[in-house]
């Protein structure tokens, strides 16, 4: 089953975003900054870090940029509402991006067509 | 006086002067009639009198002269005016006289494009001024030649067989006329600056108060979107679950059927207004990348027809334009924006046409949407780029359309115009540059730094 750790400043955002994935089957943690998150991702080990992007602190982009250097093989995903495509940060161009509001089907298609090798069920139909 | 200096007067704006010194001769005794005849603007002023002394009579008339001459108008003017009651016995000088005879002192400023000769005796008699072409004093009867090209006027002499002191006048018909002219041309240049930083001012205004606007805009929307997007995803959730199951309960049918589906659509309606409003703050920090106009063009009529449905006719004039570099998505969205606007305009209308043009113009490309419908009256066309601004009955126009037109413009480097009047169409013309001089980097921080853009907005024709 795969893991993902959702980042988002706003509780009831990260609520809705885990209750759509953990009935999807997915194991799902939530984090409430970009702090939090680095913390977690040691424990919680997540396959994927799915973030918001603007958040007080770390922004997303800037989070997901740390990811993808400490922690190579835990994919990442950005969502936010602030832009049509992902923000750039140096050294980082092949950020995933997902417009926020999110549309439920579409999300979870996009999370396990990257996830495909790491999903326990092997489950790739996409139901819309 | 005879009837012709008579019309000559009235032919002269308004403006004339004639003052005249005469030798009254008796039986017994001389005297020196001295007469003033001036018409202002309607208002005629005589003066006529007899005085013993010519240098009184002669005061007298230059006095009379003096006083209409004291008007600002003629004070520009440098002309002279001298009154000369025996040659080189001047009796009375304006300024221009002076400057012109030597004299260093005068009465009063008071100049004027008036000749003013004090003749004595007979002679002929040429002038110091180049106004006159020369005026004859002939057996009695001053004859004034040639008065400005025309036919020379008589006047007869005032003491009966006595050659009279005499002068007047000149018709400043022309001088006055052009010395208006220069006035209302400079009236009209004065007035013509005062309109343009006028409308520069109501400019800065328009875009202060929507740079204000869009502010609010983006923390609106923002603050929106964060619950709408768990709205949406808890209610979308809840109805595709309630769908899943095998077996309703009769109450919870309506809901699946109904009031979830038209509760998903509001949140999609405000969810689309959001994104709207977004798009006019300009939060969006989507990178830069080269497009095609032309291509935007035929992107945006193609779902323009799909929406306009035949109600009108959409024509493309596009010319040579080279590669763009911006926000692809955003300009296809503004140019659809405008398309339908121009669409609604000639709601209802035959011959409704749109067309669509594009441009190369120095170092800017221009696309222009223009169309034959309604128009604009001065209070739309003032407030069309406010967020919800619309004359639109409610449900058929948000506002947005071009609220989202400005903030993608802007975003772009670039200019819009607006030209329209009522009944006469509207065109709106978008000026991009070439080369963007900013392409905003994307940053993180949450509120859109705002530029402040030209937007011109002018009535059709002027
Ligand atoms: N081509 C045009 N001709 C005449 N009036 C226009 C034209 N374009 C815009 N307007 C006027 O400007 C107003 C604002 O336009 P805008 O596109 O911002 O909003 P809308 O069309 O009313 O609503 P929306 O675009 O959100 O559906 C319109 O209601 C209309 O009065
Ligand atoms: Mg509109």
């Amino acid at each position: 089953m795969a893991r993902i750790l959702v980042v988002d400043d706003d509780p009831l955002v990260g609520k809705a975003l885990s209750r759509l994935l953990r009935r999807e089957g997915f194991e799902v943690a939530i984090a409430s900054d970009a702090a939090q998150a680095l913390v977690m991702l040691d424990g919680f080990t997540p396959d994927l870090v799915l973030s918001d992007h603007r958040m007080p602190g770390m922004t997303g982009a800037e989070l997901l940029a740390l990811v993808r250097r400490r922690h190579p093989g835990v994919l990442r995903l950005l969502i936010s509402g602030d832009a049509e495509r992902a923000p750039s940060v140096a050294g980082d161009p092949d950020l995933e991006f997902v417009a926020k509001p999110w549309d439920g089907p579409a999300l979870v298609a996009r999370l396990r067509g990257m996830l495909s090798p790491y999903d326990a069920f092997g489950e790739r139909e996409v139901t819309l | 006086m005879s009837p012709k200096p008579a019309s000559r007067i009235e032919a002269a704006s308004g403006q004339a002067w004639a003052g005249c010194l005469g030798r009254a001769a008796g039986s017994n005794s001389v005297s020196w009639l001295h007469l003033g005849f001036a018409a202002i603007d309607g208002l005629i002023l005589l003066q006529v009198g007899l005085e013993r002394r010519l240098e009184a009579a002669a005061i007298l008339t230059a006095v009379f002269l003096a006083t209409p001459l004291s008007n600002e108008l003629i004070n520009r003017s440098l002309a002279s005016i001298g009154i000369e009651i025996a040659e080189a016995v001047r009796v009375a000088w304006n300024l221009g006289d002076a400057l012109l005879v030597g004299h260093l002192t005068g009465w009063g400023m008071g100049a004027g494009a008036y000749l003013l000769l004090l003749i004595v005796g007979s002679g002929v008699l040429l002038t110091p001024s180049s106004l006159w072409r020369g005026a004859v004093l002939w057996g009695g009867t001053l004859v004034v030649a040639a008065l400005d090209g025309g036919t020379p006027i008589r006047w007869l002499p005032l003491g009966a067989g006595t050659a009279a002191a005499f002068f007047l006048i000149r018709d400043q018909s022309k001088v006055i006329a052009q010395m208006l002219d220069e006035a209302v041309a400079g009236r009209g240049e004065i007035e013509r600056a005062r309109r343009e930083l006028g409308a520069i001012h109501d400019a800065a205004v328009r875009q202060e108060k929507l740079a204000a606007l869009g502010m609010l805009a983006a923390g609106i929307a923002h603050e929106i979107n964060n619950p709408m997007s768990f709205v949406g995803s808890n209610v979308s959730l809840l109805h595709r679950e309630l769908k899943a199951l095998p077996t309703l309960p009769e109450p919870l049918r309506e809901w699946v059927d109904e009031i979830l589906p038209e509760t998903l659509d509001g949140i999609r309606r405000v969810n689309s207004i959001v994104a709207d409003l977004r798009r006019f703050a300009r939060n969006d920090r989507a990178e830069m990348e080269p497009f095609d106009l032309n291509e935007e063009v035929e992107a945006a009529l193609r779902i323009a027809r799909l929406q306009v449905k035949g109600s009108c006719a959409l024509v493309r004039d596009l010319g040579p334009v080279p590669q763009l570099l911006g926000r692809p998505r955003q300009i296809s969205q503004m140019l659809l924006n405008l398309i339908v606007n121009a669409a609604h305009a000639l709601h209802g209308r035959d011959r409704g046409i749109v067309t669509v043009i594009t441009r190369r113009a120095g170092d800017e490309v221009l696309v222009a949407v223009r169309d034959n419908g309604v128009g604009m009256d001065e209070s739309t066309r003032a407030r069309l780029f406010e967020p919800f601004f619309t004359t639109k009955p409610v449900g058929e126009g948000t506002g947005l359309g071009l609220a989202v037109v400005h903030g993608v413009v802007a975003d772009h480097g670039g200019r819009i115009e607006v030209e329209s009047a009522p009944g006469a169409g509207s065109c709106f013309t978008v000026r991009l540059p070439c080369q963007p001089t900013h392409v905003p980097a994307p940053e993180s921080r949450p509120t859109g730094t705002w530029r402040l853009d030209a937007i011109q907005i002018r009535a059709a024709g002027a």
